[in-house]
């Protein structure tokens, strides 16, 4: 609490929310009011909600004027395999530009805390604040996504499963809340979805943003790495760990602006569930484990232990039982051999250990 | 499970929040666990910060030190508000007793009120007023007003003494908190921690209980006075989570602060966060 006075000329917002828009009235409408319903920075005024307009369809343009959202109007290079190719970018195409978008999201944030969302997220109360509240130089935190059963894409492997609708029209808001309140629970997971995510803007501009495609292999259609693998892969090589806040839960459909078949934020949901699913799947909530990540202050988070802390502890304890037994079998050789035997056994045990 | 985690479980030997709740929800432990299943809770108290357990938790943001903060303007309380910020902003909910207090937490999250319960079978009115004054040496032709607190300036102490002066016709039953806390006021019935059953009998030996807190939430000594149905008096007007009507102990019973209502109101209220007990 606290702050500057709400004077003229004085910028208030610290955080930046943003989402990019190509086509779809229907899910402007979505997002921008479940932003608002559920971020009450938002109506404070500590927290802007804006849209990078990316490569928009007059009459979205005139959608967003007429309903007063705030946006930003992107127009891309329209630019061919060959020349994205000497860039050193692969296919798809709109990929290009939809990376191209994030970064003029980035840029345009008025706050020095970004927090990047999808039009096809609905939120729930909380999500921000909880996002939040494990921020640092040293963290960028994502939601813990609930998604349907899509027919085709499946589900996320670290995602909740709630079918609560494919689209706004049919969005079962009442019991996507309710799962919410019975699922939310403090503590961290490492990885992740790749969205809604929230990190500080320097930090991002630091690690060169989204680099502006995927990366190319030996040719275009080679794809060597994805844009937001990398651009999380950096942000891992500067120090910054992907985590999840599981008590910041956001809906999913995973149609992106389905109206518009083909369009770019349908495709990206298809390309990174690709990438997600690929990962290895990390137990649910109830291994959670609380653990203590270095970062700045006197601030501890809590972490969900993947499969290596378990084997550390399996190694550990087997480590003990082993050392157990032996002490065992010396102190039952010492309690009925003779002491000359003993202690002659004893030296040939260390003159072999010496010589190992 | 719930498991409780007070930072005093009954520091006067009385049956409190924490004793009522380990008894009347089956599976309520105050042992704190290593690890919490999905369907397991931490009850946290504020000062104590954190719970530190990866799993539900809600923090109980019961103190009053952000409106003391304020109304002091004092740096005196902020290592213990440091704590009770810590929890509101890592516990998984977080509770007040006090629509009042929602302010200082929301920008931690979403606050929901929930009341701490009053036992309304122990405070409660009682018969014969006389007989109680007789057996409590409080004069029976006297108007008898009763403060009950410590020598904190949140209590109002000053405010009592100002009052009185105004008013020297009133009797006053004081009950201070802890020998510790303890004043004393000329020309009173002074009493030092009490029980709650001689509590309640004081309470019913007076004609009106005066609240000169100079903090907006009710205290529970004030709850536990509405349930003996005695008259709430409210200095300068200020302003309080409700104005008590000539019933207060009515008013108690339509806030749900009565005990029953207060289960049920726990009770549904952790059913939809999922957890058993």
């Amino acid at each position: 609490m606290g702050g500057l006075p709400r004077e003229k000329g004085h910028n208030l917002v610290s955080i930046s929310i943003a989402s990019l828009i190509y086509k779809s009235k229907k899910y402007a409408d979505w997002v921008h009011g479940s932003i608002h319903e559920f971020t009450p920075l938002v109506t404070k005024g500590e927290a802007e909600f804006f849209f990078v307009a990316n490569d928009p369809t007059e009459d979205l343009l005139a959608h967003l004027r007429q309903r007063g959202y705030k946006h930003y109007v992107n127009y891309n290079p329209k630019r061919t395999d060959e020349e994205l190719f000497k860039m050193g970018y692969g296919a798809p195409e709109y990929i290009h530009r939809v990376y191209r978008g994030w970064n003029e999201a980035i840029m345009r944030a008025a706050g020095g805390t970004v927090v990047l969302v999808n039009s096809d997220n609905y939120f729930s109360p909380d999500w921000l604040e909880n996002l939040l509240k494990y921020l640092c130089t040293k963290t960028i935190v994502c939601s813990k996504l609930v998604e349907r059963m899509h027919p085709e894409h499946g589900i996320f492997p670290r995602a909740y499963h709630g079918e609560f609708g494919s689209h706004p029209d049919d969005f079962d808001k009442e019991n996507f809340l309710r799962l919410c309140e019975r699922v939310k629970t403090t503590g961290l997971q490492f990885g992740g979805a790749y969205m809604p995510c929230a990190f500080y803007k320097q930090v991002a501009i630091d690690v060169g943003l989204y680099p502006e495609g995927n990366l190319a292999g030996a040719s275009f259609s080679d794809v060597a790495a994805y844009g937001d693998q990398v651009f999380f892969e950096k942000l891992s090589k500067a120090g910054v760990r992907q985590v999840t806040a599981m008590d910041s839960i956001v809906y999913h459909t995973k149609e992106g602006e389905m109206d518009a078949p083909n369009s770019p934020d349908d495709l990206t949901s298809r390309h990174k569930l690709g990438i997600d699913q690929a990962k290895i799947g990390y137990p649910r909530a109830q291994s959670v484990e609380p653990v203590t990540l270095k970062s700045e202050g006197e601030r501890q988070y809590l972490a969900m232990r993947g499969i290596h802390g378990h084997l550390v502890d399996l190694w550990a304890l087997s480590q003990r039982q082993t050392s157990r037994a032996f002490s065992h079998t010396v102190m039952t050789m010492k309690r009925w051999l003779p002491v000359k035997l003993h202690n002659a056994l004893r030296a040939t045990w260390y003159l072999l250990k010496k010589a190992r | 499970m719930i498991y409780l985690n007070p930072e005093v479980v009954s520091g006067l030997g009385e049956d409190t929040f924490w004793t009522w709740f380990e008894r009347e929800f089956p599976s309520a432990s105050f042992k704190m666990p290593k690890h919490l299943r999905d369907e397991d809770v931490i009850l946290q108290y504020s000062t104590l910060g954190f719970a530190n357990r990866a799993g539900k938790s809600i923090g109980l943001l019961w103190e009053l030190y952000p409106e003391m903060k304020e109304q002091f303007k004092s740096t005196e309380w902020d290592a213990h508000l440091a704590k009770v910020y810590e929890c509101a902003r890592f516990s998984t909910y977080r509770t007040v007793t006090s629509r009042l207090m929602i302010p200082f937490y929301e920008q931690f999250g979403t606050v929901d009120v929930l009341p701490i319960g009053v036992n309304t079978d122990l405070f409660k009115p009682l018969p014969d007023k006389m007989g109680l004054r007789e057996k409590h040496n409080i004069p029976k032709n006297r108007t008898v007003g009763m403060w009950c607190g410590t020598t904190h300036p949140m209590k109002g102490l000053d405010r009592l003494l100002g009052f009185a002066k105004l008013n020297p016709d009133i009797y006053w039953i004081i009950v201070w908190k802890q020998p510790s806390e303890a004043g004393h006021l000329g020309g009173a019935s002074n009493f030092v921690k009490v029980s709650q059953e001689t509590l309640c009998e004081l309470m019913n030996c007076a004609d009106f209980f005066l609240c000169s807190g100079t903090l907006r939430p009710f205290y529970m000594v004030e709850w536990e006075a509405m349930a003996c149905n005695l008259e709430m008096r409210i200095l300068d007007n200020m302003p309080k989570d409700f104005v008590p009507s000539s019933k207060p102990r009515d008013d108690l019973f339509r806030l749900n602060w009565d005990r029953k209502s207060a289960k049920k109101l726990w009770a549904d209220y952790l059913a939809r966060k999922g957890i058993t007990w």
